[in-house]
């Protein structure tokens, strides 16, 4: 399952690019991911993922490797994990392009391919393609809020 | 393989509603187990505890009160789907409760656990939404709901965790208004669905009703269709469901999968209101005479 999203940032790409590397601030912004571990900086990490459709609860631990980085214009990561006691696996592969379209104006390109197998297909396709578009729509928001905040104020509109 | 669990067999709906809150998600309610000894046999849900409910009771009666059928949670769709008085004041209803699995299914298969359960591929939502239907949920204290707020999402219902849904009240459709209900169907289970309810006024269109299921997260009314279609003569409004896509394609939600893309389901979902209406339409002129 294929899903793309664009957000534009009011932040240059460097500093967008720099926010993508602090790993506890991105990892908030991944809904159900509750922790985050660096094994090898800037190359591999754990992290922890639980989500819900309905009554229906999944907790993958994943590993995740980061798999080809272009400062400050591209990032691909892999992240691949089990639920032991669903029986299913995930795997996510996700990359974000960045374009400077003005100065302090960055367009983040989001595309994640999820792949989700194992019994939990029996709640069917739909249930969890739409499950994750949602999360990955969320992430995409989650990230363009975290950007808009540390943003600088316009001139002559900040504080003072 | 199912893991072992404990039954409960609360004989009164505060004492199940009770029983739901203290064990929380330990425990799932138990009225015909249809679907529930699957997932629980497929492991994707756990339970120290089944909540009996079919034997608290009352759950399972079917009664005429205050202009409307009252159904029991546990009642079977076997027996909505051969009940005189469901035939007779919910005709659409029984119909399309006759479609539901199969015959095996429908003997054991609950109607409150057929709307519990939220999967969007089910025929009971899609046609009790045309009767404007609601729900009682039983706990602490009782509450009636639409059934259309009652049903938030994929799996997903208004239930709190201590509430136990014991009957739906469903008023029939005006007198003289025609009805349609329409599916497409795959290894037994709906792909999609359509009900259609509408009255005719000097040969147009009065008020209609119309919901589609399956597409979407859950079924849904038509609103703003509905009201786009009255005084219209009936090819008019065929037109009009035609050409409505945009419109569907938002309220439906569709998404790709291997039931078909989104583009193709709300293309079908069009293909079968309008068919939906023209069935309605010709049972409504025909109601007028009975």
């Amino acid at each position: 399952m294929r899903f793309e999203e664009q957000l534009t940032v009011p932040v240059a790409p460097a500093a967008a690019w720099d926010f993508l590397w602090q790993t506890r601030r991105v990892a908030a912004c991944l809904p159900g991911c509750t922790a985050v571990e660096e094994i090898e900086p800037g190359r591999r990490y754990k992290a922890q993922f639980a989500d819900a459709i309905g009554p229906y609860k999944a907790q993958f631990d994943l590993d995740v490797t980061v798999q080809e980085t272009r400062p400050p214009e591209r990032i691909r990561l892999q992240a691949s994990g089990q639920d032991k006691r669903l029986g299913a696996s995930q795997q996510v592969t996700l990359e974000v392009a960045l374009r400077e379209l003005a100065p302090r104006l960055t367009a983040l390109d989001v595309t994640a391919d999820v792949q989700i197998l194992g019994k939990i297909a029996a709640l069917g396709q739909f249930a969890i393609k739409r499950k994750a578009r949602d999360v990955v729509q969320q992430f995409a928001r989650n990230v363009a809020a975290e950007l808009e905040a540390e943003a600088p104020s316009p001139p002559g509109r900040g504080p003072g | 393989m199912l893991k072992p669990f404990r039954v409960l067999e609360p004989t009164t709906v505060a004492e199940a509603a009770a029983e739901l809150g203290r064990l929380g998600e330990r425990a799932r309610v138990y009225a015909g187990g249809a679907e529930l000894v699957l997932l629980l046999r497929q492991g994707l849900l756990d339970a120290d505890y089944l909540v009996n409910v079919k034997r608290i009771p009352g759950l399972d009666a079917i009664a005429w009160e205050d202009g409307a059928v009252r159904i029991g949670a546990t009642v079977v769709h076997r027996r909505l789907e051969t009940d005189p008085l469901v035939r007779e004041r919910l005709p659409l209803f029984a119909y399309a409760e006759a479609q539901v699995g199969n015959v095996r299914v429908r003997n054991q298969g609950t109607v409150g656990g057929n709307l519990c359960f939220a999967d969007p591929h089910a025929d009971v939502a899609t046609a009790l939404l045309v009767y404007d239907a609601t729900v009682r949920l039983g706990g602490a204290a009782l509450r009636d709901l639409p059934l259309a707020e009652f049903l938030v999402g994929t799996y997903e219902t208004a239930l709190a965790p201590d509430e136990l849904l014991t009957e739906i009240r469903v008023p029939p459709l005006p007198p003289g208004w025609g009805h349609a209900y329409l599916r497409v169907e795959q290894y037994y289970r709906p792909t999609l669905n359509v009900a259609a309810a509408l009255a005719r006024e000097d040969g147009r269109l009065g008020a209609a009703r119309l919901a589609v299921g399956c597409v979407g997260p859950k079924a849904v009314r038509l609103g703003e269709l509905e009201d786009r279609l009255r005084g219209l003569p009936l090819a008019d409004a065929q037109r009009v469901v035609a050409e409505a896509r945009p419109y569907l394609a938002e309220v439906l939600e569709p998404v790709d999968d291997l039931l078909g893309s989104a583009e193709y389901k709300v293309y079908l979902a069009g293909v079968l209101l309008g068919r939906a209406l023209a069935q309605a339409a010709e049972r409504a002129g025909e109601g007028e005479h009975a």
